[in-house]
């Protein structure tokens, strides 16, 4: 008799898997079997945040199993298949996709595939790796300056700021639509924001372009003074902060794990 | 000690410069290697991104720089105009003015238009006493001496003794020469 098979944890995805809806479903809690499935055949939509969501959670399973497997079943629909394709590959060793090896297709949707970031120095790497990309993707400099200044940055904001978790931020970019917005997505699973009491009070303090000296209150006002339309969307915990050069809102919702901030840039 | 500049290149350290991690460690490298040199000429040549926390930490040790040792320049060049841009968004908020030398010509950055005239006034003189350049601008003294002190903290300009002064103590103001110009098209 050989070993007994080992019992797997099933991840179903369904519909539209972005932003808090992609959290949700990938950064729950985990079961505790060695063998991941991530069964995605009735995924409509992913963007940036699935990707990077994904990426976490893979990373997450692989250091708890070291001898561990995650296989993802893509979706059935040609169009989120090669989207998450794209976000998830190059694929880390012991996690397989579909029954498909195209690892060499250009990219169009994943400018930056999901990309654990260990450190600083990983994090501008990242950035460097987002600018050749955008050349790549003939994105006007202006626009690729900006997005290859966020991946670094934002990246290294999480690295820096997501206490309570040793669990290393994962960065994603995308370029989508007709006016090819560019998302940067960086997910990191810190518990300083997503639960304190009142996660929505604590994003508000966050990235105000009239008092704020980081980053981020920087990427509006660079926007804004390039007449690009850019913004930041934080969602940490029950919150969610949308924030433009001229105007915020934050909302309350249910539940997310971590801190997931994008950075959106059109035209 | 020789005016000679000595250039930094940035490009050294990649043509992504981001994280505030990286800005204090280019930064330190930059004042550990130029602290013998007459003069510094940071260039930024092939430098495509350099985020505002990268630039604020290389910012921060620039103006040390320049107050630890002012009878030397220190400029910035071959900055692109997105590097410009983020430049002068964080010198505006620390209150710092830099000088840059684009096309020949030397600009402050963070600075006022008035600063820039002056500084454009100046370079024409080359070397200059306060009240040379009063004249030629036309205004007073005292209003012209803030602009002097801002444009030698922003390390555009060096001032000396006037050996020739018959009375009293004098001070020779001077603007980078021709070897500080780095040419358009250079980079």
């Amino acid at each position: 008799m050989g070993p007994e098979p080992a019992e797997s944890e099933w991840l179903s995805l369904v519909g539209d898997l972005r932003r808090r809806v992609a959290l949700q479903c990938l950064l729950g809690e985990s079961e505790g079997h060695s063998e991941l499935v991530v069964f995605a055949p009735q995924v409509e939509r992913v963007d940036a945040v699935a990707g990077a969501a994904l990426r976490v959670r893979i990373d997450r399973h692989l250091r708890q199993f070291p001898d561990g497997r995650v296989m993802i079943e893509p979706p059935t629909r040609s169009l989120p298949a090669e989207h998450l394709r794209e976000l998830i590959t190059p694929l880390p060793e012991g996690v397989t996709f579909g029954e498909h090896d195209r690892e060499d297709e250009i990219a169009r949707f994943a400018l930056v595939p999901a990309t654990i970031v260990q450190d600083h120095e990983a994090a501008v790497a990242a950035a460097g790796y987002a600018l050749e990309a955008c050349e790549h993707a003939r994105i006007a400099d202006r626009r690729a300056n900006l997005a290859a200044a966020a991946v670094a940055e934002l990246s290294n904001n999480a690295l820096q700021h997501a206490a309570g978790s040793d669990q290393a931020p994962a960065v994603a970019v995308t370029v989508s639509g007709r006016e090819r917005v560019i998302e940067v997505a960086v997910v990191d699973l810190g518990t300083g924001i997503s639960s304190s009491e009142r996660p929505a009070d604590a994003l508000t303090h966050i990235a105000s372009p009239e008092h704020g000296n980081g980053f981020l209150a920087d990427f509006l006002r660079r926007g804004s003074k390039r007449d690009l339309d850019v913004s930041i969307e934080i969602l940490s915990g029950t919150a969610t902060l949308r924030r433009t050069w001229a105007a915020h809102r934050t909302e309350n919702g249910s539940f997310v794990p971590g801190t997931t901030v994008v950075a959106r840039i059109a035209a | 000690m020789s005016m000679t500049p000595v250039t930094y290149p940035l490009r050294n350290y990649g043509l992504v410069l981001a994280t505030r991690e990286l800005g204090a460690d280019v930064a330190e490298h930059l004042r550990a290697n130029t602290l013998k040199s007459g003069g510094v000429i940071v260039d930024f040549c092939d430098i495509r991104v350099a985020s505002s926390p990268f630039l604020d930490e290389l910012a921060c040790v620039l103006r040390a720089m320049i107050a630890d040792t002012p009878r030397r320049f220190v400029l910035l060049a071959n900055l692109n105009e997105d590097l410009a841009d983020t430049l002068e968004l964080v010198l505006q908020r620390r209150d710092i003015v830099l000088t840059v030398v684009r096309d020949g010509k030397l600009e402050t950055v963070g600075g006022t238009r008035q600063l820039d005239e002056t500084l454009a006034e100046a370079d024409v003189l080359g070397t200059f006493t306060a009240a040379d350049l009063a004249e030629r601008l036309e205004l007073k003294l005292p209003n012209l001496h803030q602009r002097l002190a801002q444009l030698t903290a922003a390390g555009a300009l060096v001032r000396s003794e006037d050996p020739s002064a018959k009375r009293g103590r004098r001070l020779l103001f001077q603007t980078p020469g021709l070897d500080y110009r780095v040419p358009a098209g250079s980079c």
